[in-house]
């Protein structure tokens, strides 16, 4: 049986690890390394000569001015290109089609010819790990588990999950990190209640969670942090106290990125010493510098100390006091750094924090272990189940621009909530659902994630028709809505424009063209394994045709017909990973039909059930 | 109910002999989806033990690799049981729904209020900015009262046919509760 793999995709660097042997390791690379920077490099700028690099490769040479290196690409995923503008900006980044509408709903970089979308972005970066896992395991990975910071809204969750699906990958859970690092620890094991907080300081962002321990429960109660706050910012620090010292006042770019690289080689030194020296050379001339841990830690701590305003916001938000919290779990490689330890230890009066597992490995193993333990088949423990709740409240726009909430934050997921709208003018067969999240009061202050569009609705008079919308929030804390008219029980068609990020025929358009770099390794017997498992869904699904075509709705028999028709000509051929998609596609088109003849048979069939619905997710289906 | 999978007979969401999961009860009574018995007098705690072992056998986690029929039943039953959990876990909330048989929502509630009650809560409310402590406090005591009140009626419902509507009377305590909530809480 193929093995399932956890992927954390991180913002400067990503990870692989599985559980080998009742053990979660990383994978590692030819060169013995874990870490896979998240860079994709492009030497050229032109459609012809599109040569590219992923990871360490693509940062080694980032420093070159003959092409394009893409760094920190997890900060523009799911959002909006007006959101980004300055960040773009300081990162050097062109955005594509400022000012069309297409420009205001996606991200895009240009570079000469070439335009990426952060989605396509991260893609190459998961199909870099999923190779990796691949021949580190001597085999196709079954599916993923992949980590995303726990205040990742919808149009983030959704984001990553595209960034997957053009990956190839079958993505088995979204897991929030803290939790990710929770579960690595064991702590799923602590008595009930327990409080845990998550202090993860990364490369470039900062974040802390806290989580809720119960039998085997995992609640994140709030989460805070700064996306401009990390390890880098101590770099930078040392490297301008070194830059006034020795009088250096014009460095070129290349000087400067010299004397950061020699400061940060130094700050890992100064986590096992006491005394460090830097060695570097800046024009023609080789400086050797000392850097004593009391004046490594003078510097930095006021950047340390500005963690502590989001860890107040934090308890505050669970409504916790420092003394209340039971476990502290250190997550990112700059929580190596002993002044940062120590800055933890203090503020909750002392408790020592986890810190035995590498920092910069624990969210990757803890992915590893539930991806695992939904194989079904763990040898770790069976009796771990994680509980995730909405970051942030889902709601709908109502007259006057006002938020009418339909989903609380902080409910457990997945969750449903349904809501009866009508039409305000006679004869109206459509109606626009205007989908928000967040907590504010008007619609212009919180995120818009999408228009769902009802058409095809009886003409009545207006106030008459009652349509029944249902959203539903899955495991992942992904939006899906599905609709009737419950008077006549016609069903609604729905269309669905998302308000920032790829449409599901934008994703459909990028995997044909990504067909040319489909894996070449394929292999006979899981091809074989495709075709027996197509044809078992494809003979169910027209047996039951046959014998129940009266519980068949009218949209489906086409739908059906089609996809039938794609799978079996995608099965004559040798492409596994269509038939593969198509098969799966197939079995969640017919998901609705196979439920309603399970309901027929046991008697449970009534008018209006919500299983009778056609369901559309934002995006993606 | 038989399995629809394997034709055995089955108790609860999912089936002991095959570990299929079985479609979402139609119509359903909230206790019943997370398998309480139907009563007003519960502890938070006896609600977050039923809910915690029924998302052991229904949670998505646990069909990750089945079908998508599967998969959706799933969803559907998880959704369910969470409803439920955030409609019966509060003792206010709970007894509106056997009043009523809809869970509370969260706008105001329509029942109509005793003129005098709603004139003594007029009151508490205007002098509430001068005097916060004590108005809190009398919140408070009134709301014991109701509370009082509503633990009697519920009570001897809970002791006679539970299947019977409850007492007339309740749903207008609970939306008096709510009243005195937002004092308490101001």
């Amino acid at each position: 049986m193929s093995k399932n793999i956890g992927i954390d995709l991180g913002t400067t660097h990503s990870l692989v690890a599985a559980v080998i042997d009742g053990q979660a390791r990383c994978l590692l690379d030819e060169d013995g390394q874990a870490l896979v920077p998240s860079a994709v490099r492009f030497e050229g700028s032109t459609t012809e000569d599109s040569a590219f690099a992923v990871g360490r490769p693509a940062l080694d040479r980032a420093h070159l001015d003959t092409g394009i290196t893409f760094t920190s690409f997890k900060r523009f995923m799911g959002r909006s290109p007006a959101e980004v503008a300055d960040e773009a900006r300081a990162f050097g980044y062109q955005l594509e089609g400022a000012g069309t509408p297409d420009g205001e709903r996606l991200i895009r970089f240009r570079h000469g010819e070439l335009v990426f979308t952060p989605v396509e972005l991260s893609a190459m970066i998961l199909r870099e790990l999923w190779q990796l896992a691949g021949d580190v395991l001597l085999g196709r990975p079954g599916g993923a588990v992949i980590t995303v910071p726990a205040y990742f809204d919808d149009a983030q969750r959704q984001a990553t999950r595209d960034a997957a699906r053009l990956a190839g990958i079958e993505v088995l859970r979204l897991l929030n990190e803290p939790t990710a690092a929770a579960i690595a620890y064991g702590l799923q094991q602590a008595a009930d209640g327990q409080k845990v907080v998550v202090y993860d300081l990364g490369g470039g962002t900062f974040d802390v969670s806290i989580l809720e321990l119960s039998e085997g429960l995992f609640q994140v109660l709030s989460t805070s942090g700064d996306t401009r706050l990390g390890g880098d910012d101590f770099d930078q620090a040392v490297a301008r106290s070194f830059q006034a010292e020795l009088g250096l006042d014009a460095l070129t770019g290349i000087e400067w990125r010299t004397l950061v690289r020699a400061c940060e080689a130094a700050k890992r030194t100064l986590s096992q010493a006491d005394q460090a020296e830097l060695t570097f050379e800046l024009g023609g001339q080789t400086h050797t510098l000392q850097l004593s841990r009391e004046r490594f830690d003078d510097l930095i701590r006021p950047i340390v100390e500005r963690t502590r305003g989001s860890i107040e916001r934090a308890l505050s938000d669970a409504e916790l006091r420092p003394d209340q919290i039971d476990e502290i779990v250190l997550v990112g490689g700059s929580t190596r750094v002993p002044l940062v330890r120590d800055f933890v230890r203090e503020l909750f009066g002392g408790k020592a924090p986890h810190a035995d597992i590498d920092p910069d490995q624990v969210v990757a193993l803890g992915a590893a272990m539930q991806a695992d333990i939904l194989s079904g088949a763990s040898t770790l423990t069976d009796d771990l189940l994680l509980l995730d709740i909405l970051p942030l409240s889902l709601g709908i726009e109502t007259m006057g621009g006002v938020v009418e909430r339909i989903i609380p934050r902080v409910s457990t997921i997945p969750a449903t909530a349904s809501q009866t709208f009508t039409t305000h003018v006679d004869g109206q067969t459509a109606v626009d659902i205007h989908v928000v999240q967040g907590e504010r009061e008007m619609v212009r202050d919180n995120r818009s994630l999408g228009r769902f569009r009802l058409t095809g609705l009886p003409s009545m008079p207006a106030g008459i028709p009652r349509i029944k919308v249902e959203f539903t929030v899955d495991a992942d804390g992904i939006l899906a809505v599905s609709a009737s008219e419950k008077s006549t029980g016609i069903q609604a068609s729905i269309k669905v424009e998302p308000s920032y990020g790829l449409s599901d025929d934008e994703i459909e358009e990028m995997l044909e063209e990504a067909i040319d770099h489909a894996e070449t390794d394929f292999d006979e017997r899981l091809l074989v394994e495709a075709r027996v498992e197509a044809e078992g869904v494809a003979t169910a699904l027209e047996r039951a045709l046959r014998d129940d075509a009266g519980l068949l709705k009218a949209e489906e028999a086409s739908i059906f017909a089609e996809l039938l028709v794609q799978l079996r000509a995608a099965m004559a051929g040798a492409d596994r990973q269509r038939i593969g998609a198509l098969t799966k596609k197939l079995d969640e088109a017919s998901a609705p039909f196979a439920q309603r003849r399970i309901e027929r048979d046991l008697g449970l069939v009534l008018e209006g059930r919500s299983a009778d619905e056609v369901s559309k997710t934002l995006g993606i289906d | 109910m038989n399995c629809w999978r394997c034709h055995e007979r089955v108790q609860g969401p999912v089936c002991a002999g095959c570990g299929a999961i079985q479609p979402p009860p139609v119509e359903p009574d909230l206790f019943a989806v997370l398998g309480l018995e139907r009563r007003w007098s519960l502890e938070p705690v006896q609600v977050d033990q039923a809910w915690r072992a029924r998302s052991r056998l229904v949670h998505p986690d646990r069909f990750a690799g089945k079908s998508a029929v599967e998969r959706r039943m799933s969803l559907q039953w998880t959704a369910a049981i969470n409803a439920a959990r955030r409609a019966l876990r509060d003792p206010v909330s709970r007894g509106w729904y056997l009043a009523t048989g809809a869970a509370r929502p969260r706008e105001e509630g329509s029942a109509s209020l005793d003129p005098d009650f709603l004139e003594a809560i007029f009151e508490l409310q205007v002098e509430s900015s001068e005097d916060p402590e004590g108005v809190r406090a009398r919140a408070g005591a009134l709301r014991e009262q109701v509370m009082g009140e509503l633990e009697a009626r519920l009570g001897a419902w809970e002791q006679g046919d539970r299947t019977a509507a409850p007492p007339l009377g309740v749903e207008e305590l609970l939306s008096r509760m709510k009243y005195l909530d937002n004092l308490a809480d101001a």
